[in-house]
């Protein structure tokens, strides 16, 4: 099947369900590791307790990649992965409300518009183990990005955290696209090497 | 970091910005997928780029854990005979083979989770009632399941395409062997009459 | 006045079949209905009434047909059933034996399948568990193919087992739709007859003569009745609620191989009463056996494959996957 030219990270996301689609389950894996954590923290609004939340968000997953084939890229691919977990955590809460041996500490209110969020919510049953991981992460990546020199800094705050395109970036900064490229791999690098380390004692091993 | 590892990284934060287009994307697609390092840069890139956004982002669990529980869940999904268009109901092997199969890339016969073989263990620890059911293929072989039938085996028949309202279904002729001997012997059901029985004989595949 | 008379009178003589058909009556929708006493009373049906209709199995998109005759001669059953869609064959059956002919080749396959007269034994016998693993809820009435018929759910205790949605004919108790339903409640696959003539003017004598195999060469599979034990193999844990049925020793044809080639199969049938699962297990070749891991045949069948040491093996049933694993993970190597 002759694929569009990717121009965005929305295109990327399609081509990874087309070769899912088409076989590849490997390439499901690659989206996996890009929204488990925005869906984790989507589905933490709806549900206090983390392994809940864990067993909620593994059924998202299960569940778009049953329906894959029916997504037909029209719309972009997280916006059709939030319905997925929106209506999966509401099925759950469902059943819940009706055992009634659970208890109403696991439901957290109803709310799910993701901009609303209410900070570390998520982290008050966590082991305080995991608080600690999260937020070395997060300071890590904070420190590391203070450390970074000026144009590099920039070039990833206007990446990441604004969203502009190379070619914005280019205008933006003044320089080649190239350059923005450059810039913003090497920011990411020089972050990543502090992170990893984390990520690998979260993991317990190597990969 | 040696010279092919940064460009091979700048390739992945190239794909990770969406800014690969074609050819390139398909390839730096194909490294990731293969290698497990260029797996855990998208992954760290990823990260940070989430992390940059909201601090609430930052993983608390294993992300890797994550995927490797819904890989082994991911298992048990069943595989479906591919599906081609109505239009296509004469298609050879070739044809079928070329519309099925995934571009050739390195990573393309190589086992599927290798990597993840180490995780055998954690998946026996991670499943439940379910049971481990690890996805691999063994050998040499495209993503072309079916067309992979005739290339392997010398003299295979021609596929069987089973008549459909819906399309050319595209089946594993030894599937279908055993499917038939299970609906032989097996109709060991209290519905098997006439429901049972009369299922499995107006099932019982051309195969015979 | 005379119509009024006339369906009074109809409706005493129904009443009369219905007591006579059995203690079993339809209670109040959602109400648990006794799994046992139902499930012989649609077995009796099944045997002992007399019916053709045209028969239609529906399953993800694809559609088979078939013609069929039934009657009861004294203790015989005979039945033919002439496909309307694949492959022209048609198969005639005389209590347990089978003979699948088929014309375009003048071939016909005999053989007997025991778990056709399995089933009134497996139910009368004392330790007969299908009511632990299903329960069965009546769900109201519906008109179907042109009948009153009771409509019931057959529900699976635990996710190891599908789910079906059954619809009796009110008078007789022979099934006339039957619906297998997903661990979500969709349905997985349809079997149902489209058009049904209860009480039908079927030629026994005639029927009986359609499984004359003359004019046909005579094909009696090699199948050898053997154990697991036997074979090696056993499993180290039962998968709940489903039994052991047999084991053959059989031959299966090698697709792509030289005309008549085959394998030697191992093929071990396991039951829930309700549903089958059948292991089967051949040593294992690199060439053919490539690929581990499910799939959907269609509707509620799915496969499994595995490679255990020199062995390979491949698990079929009207299951959850997962219930295929849990097979495929429990069976070893006698030690």
């Amino acid at each position: 099947m002759s694929q569009e030219l990717p121009a965005s990270p929305e295109d990327t996301d399609l081509v990874l369900v087309q070769r899912t689609v088409a076989g590849d389950q490997r390439a499901y894996g690659l989206l996996v590791l890009k929204y488990q954590r925005r869906i984790q923290r989507l589905i933490g609004r709806m549900v206090r307790d983390v392994d809940l939340v864990e067993d909620i968000s593994q059924e998202t997953f299960v569940r778009a990649y049953r329906a894959l084939h029916q997504f037909r890229g029209d719309a972009q691919f997280y916006t059709w992965l939030y319905r997925i977990a929106v209506n999966t955590a509401k099925k759950f809460l469902l059943e819940l409300k009706h055992d009634p041996t659970v208890s109403e500490s696991f439901l957290a209110n109803d709310e799910e518009d993701e901009t609303s969020w209410r900070k570390n919510e998520l982290t008050t049953d966590e082991g305080p183990e995991s608080i600690l991981a999260a937020k070395e992460i997060a300071a890590v990546v904070n420190a590391a990005m203070d450390d970074l020199p000026a144009d590099l800094k920039q070039a990833i705050t206007l990446r990441e955290i604004e969203g502009l395109s190379y070619e914005e970036i280019a205008a933006a900064m003044d320089c080649p696209v190239g350059t923005v490229r450059s810039r913003i791999f090497r920011a990411r690098e020089a972050i990543s090497q502090r992170v990893k380390p984390l990520l690998d004692k979260q993991t317990g091993k190597r990969w | 970091m040696n010279e092919s590892n940064a460009s091979s990284k700048e390739q992945i934060s190239a794909l990770v910005d969406g800014c690969l287009q074609g050819e390139a994307c398909a390839h730096a697609l194909n490294v990731v997928l293969a290698d497990e390092q260029a797996m855990q840069t998208w992954h760290t890139y990823l990260v940070v780029g989430d992390v940059l956004r909201s601090s609430e982002l930052a993983p608390s669990r294993s992300d890797l854990a994550f995927l490797e529980k819904l890989e082994c869940r991911l298992a048990l999904e069943p595989q479906r005979p591919q599906m081609l268009a109505a239009d296509h109901v004469a298609a050879s092997p070739a044809n079928v083979a070329a519309v099925i199969a995934d571009t050739s890339h390195p990573g393309a016969n190589a086992s599927v989770f290798r990597w993840k073989m180490l995780a055998a263990s954690a998946c026996v620890a991670l499943a439940g009632v379910v049971g481990m059911g690890q996805w691999t293929q063994t050998g040499q072989r495209t993503d072309a399941q079916m067309a992979a039938v005739t290339q392997v085996v010398p003299a295979a028949p021609p596929l069987v395409t089973a008549d459909s309202s819906v399309g050319t279904m595209v089946r594993d002729p030894r599937l279908d062997e055993l499917m038939a001997a299970h609906r032989q012997l097996g109709g060991h059901s209290a519905l098997q009459v006439p429901a049972g029985f009369l299922r499995n004989a107006t099932y019982e595949g051309a195969a015979r | 006045m005379r119509l009024f008379t006339r369906c009074a009178g109809w409706a005493l003589v129904w009443f009369m079949c219905v007591a006579q058909a059995g203690e079993v009556t339809q209670p109040v929708s959602g109400a648990e209905i006794p799994l046992n006493a139902w499930l012989m009373r649609v077995h009796q049906a099944a045997r002992q009434s007399v019916y053709t209709g045209t028969f239609v199995v529906s399953a993800g998109g694809n559609m088979a047909s078939a013609r069929i005759w039934h009657a009861c001669d004294g203790a015989q059953q005979l039945e033919r059933v002439e496909t309307l869609s694949g492959t022209p064959r048609a198969i005639f059956r005389r209590n347990d034996q089978v003979v699948t002919f088929f014309p375009a080749s003048r071939i016909a396959v005999a053989e007997v399948r025991e778990s056709l007269g399995l089933f009134p034994n497996l139910l009368k016998s004392s330790d007969s568990t299908i009511g632990d693993f299903y329960h069965l809820k009546a769900l109201g009435y519906e008109r179907i193919a042109g009948f009153d018929a009771e409509v019931a759910q057959l529900v699976p205790v635990d996710r190891l087992r599908y789910g079906y949605r059954v619809w009796n004919e009110k008078k007789t108790g022979l099934i006339i739709q039957l619906q297998t339903l997903d661990l979500d409640g969709k349905v997985l696959e349809q079997a149902a007859f489209s058009e049904l003539q209860l009480d039908a003017a079927v030629n026994v004598a005639k029927l009986s003569r359609m499984g004359n195999t003359e004019g046909y060469r005579v094909v009696r599979p090699d199948l050898q009745k053997t154990s697991a034990d036997a074979q090696g193999w056993v499993l180290h844990k039962d998968v709940d609620g489903f039994r052991p049925m047999g084991c053959y020793q059989r031959p299966v044809a090698v697709p792509g191989g030289a005309t008549g080639s085959v394998i030697n199969t191992m093929q071990w049938i396991f039951s829930d009463g309700v549903a089958t699962v059948s292991l089967f297990v051949e040593a294992f070749d690199p060439r053919r056996h490539q690929r581990e891991g499910v799939t959907d045949m269609g509707g509620a069948t799915h496969t499994l494959a595995r490679r255990i040491s020199d062995w390979w093996v491949t698990v079929v049933g009207e299951v959850p996957p997962a219930t295929l694993n849990a097979f495929a993970q429990a069976l070893e190597r006698k030690k």
